[in-house]
């Protein structure tokens, strides 16, 4: 390996650890670069607390995300709808989120709404294997077909189940799944009843084409996230996640105008003609 | 003073150890590829099929198995259909794993044609009342919508009397260059979306791991 070819080795192994270390340090130290509400992180705060407005509101929750900032967001989401009085049905489509989920009922639900009852106020189905027909049932007349919750109790042992049956039953749908686009198909344009979802960033674009008429809000995380956040006041990791975010950003811009001008002055013309 | 507040809140459950002994073994493959990566990426592969594994039978367990079980042996079918599906591991016998397949595409498209078809409609008529009734920037992004839809369109027809025609080939020039400017667009989000996953593998280290509270 020529001299040169090492310095290029060099040059690209420091551009990712200076882009690594650029964004795990505001994780550390958050930086608290200043931040504005977009529109879109603004209107799904408001289509919760409007929901939170009507008596004995039902939300539908699809609790998948199962890694990183998207599952302690989606984890945000239920204690801010459950903070305001907002009743939940919940299901997942991920196996791996399944124990996460199982220990927030346990432990977190209790400090973030002591006035709830499991059945009564909030119901869990599960983790439940399966796809497009899933979806369907679970918004269909599904009495027979989800016959019990997470632990095996029979639906109408739980009061909160027993009153649900079908889609018209819920006042709002919050979607934290990657394929939001499956659930686009059984929810129905109601403006009574939003749905909304939970985005990762390279979704965003797919989320548009449904926007705002089959989906109503999106959440486009992480940077939404934390203004998300910043609306409920709930204390999360996101706002210094998106710090990170936004220097990295800023590095690649650096590296790209970088990039250019050494092909615009032929430099290292001589290390790619080895 | 990084090292005190690293070491007064530094994990101590095994499962995080290992979780970021993997991460870090991933990370190094930036310098190059090397043993700690291999082992990183192979105990990875190995737990996520392992993981696949157990998933697939306990919904086989809970989908059919318990129920027949329970007296119900109409999932007996359910069982039969699963097994054909394995038939598509043999050369010879790959064509029996095609009913099963064929009837799951089929039931899940004949079950999303009618709702996509709806959904597609309602968003067209929401996109076509921006150009009609908007006014300002909604008018002016819906007009462009429009434009770019229709011109990108003209882009992807290949026939070669409308190529010949001069206005036809001028609109598929700016379609082009929407198309261009898409495609683009869909690639800075795609960097963006990768910076995320970064970002999730570098919390599971900084705050789960180092055990900062890095509340904002």
């Amino acid at each position: 390996m020529s001299s040169t070819r090492k310095l290029v080795t060099y040059v690209n192994f420091g551009i990712i650890l200076i882009n690594i270390l650029g964004q795990a340090f505001p994780m550390a130290f958050p930086l608290a670069l200043p931040m504005y509400v977009t529109p879109f992180s603004q209107e799904f705060y408001d289509y919760i607390i409007v929901a939170s407005e009507k008596p004995d509101a039902v939300a539908f929750l699809d609790l998948s995300y199962s890694i990183g900032l998207h599952t302690t967001t989606m984890f945000e989401i239920v204690q801010f709808i459950s903070g305001l009085g907002i009743k939940w049905v919940g299901y997942s489509a991920s196996a791996a989120v399944e124990a996460t989920i199982v220990n927030m009922i346990n432990v977190d639900m209790p400090n973030w709404a002591p006035n709830f009852v499991y059945g009564v106020d909030y119901a869990y189905y599960g983790f439940i294997p399966g796809t497009t027909d899933i979806k369907m049932n679970l918004l269909a007349n599904n009495q027979d077909l989800i016959a019990a919750d997470y632990l095996g109790t029979p639906r109408g042992q739980l009061p909160l189940l027993a009153r649900v049956h079908d889609r018209f039953d819920f006042d709002i749908f919050i979607n934290c799944m990657d394929g939001f686009s499956e659930w686009a198909k059984w929810w129905p344009s109601r403006p009574d009843a939003p749905s909304m979802v939970l985005i990762r960033s390279d979704s965003w674009p797919d989320f548009l084409t449904y926007y705002p008429v089959t989906f109503s809000a999106g959440l486009n995380a992480p940077t939404a996230v934390a203004e998300f956040e910043a609306l409920t006041g709930i204390a999360g990791v996101a706002v210094s996640y998106s710090d990170g975010l936004t220097i990295v950003l800023y590095w690649t811009v650096v590296i790209i105008i970088a990039e250019n001008i050494v092909r615009v002055l032929k430099i290292g013309q001589k290390v790619e003609a080895e | 003073m990084l090292g005190a507040l690293v070491g007064q809140n530094i994990s101590t459950d095994p499962a995080i150890w290992l979780q970021t002994f993997i991460i870090i073994g991933m990370l190094t493959v930036i310098w190059k590829n090397n043993p700690i990566f291999r082992i990183a990426s192979f105990t990875v592969v190995g737990l996520l099929a392992a993981n696949s594994l157990c998933t697939a039978l306990d919904t086989i367990n809970d989908g059919a198995v318990s129920l027949i079980a329970g007296g119900d042996y109409v999932y007996v079918i359910v069982l039969i259909v699963a097994a054909m599906s394995i038939f598509r591991l043999s050369e010879s016998y790959g064509w029996v794993a095609r009913f099963p397949t064929a009837y799951i595409l089929g039931l899940g498209l004949s079950l999303a044609a009618g709702p996509m078809a709806r959904v597609l409609l309602e968003q067209v008529a929401a996109q076509s009342a921006l150009v009609i009734g908007g006014s300002g920037i909604a008018l002016f992004n819906g007009l462009v919508s429009l434009v770019a839809c229709i011109t990108t369109i003209v882009y992807f027809v290949f026939t070669s009397k409308i190529r010949r025609n001069p206005a036809l080939a001028g609109m598929a020039k700016i379609g082009r260059y929407f198309f261009m400017i898409a495609v683009g667009g869909l690639c800075g989000v795609y960097v963006v979306g990768n910076f995320q996953y970064q970002g999730m593998a570098l919390e599971y280290i900084v705050i789960d791991f180092l055990g900062f509270q890095a509340v904002g």
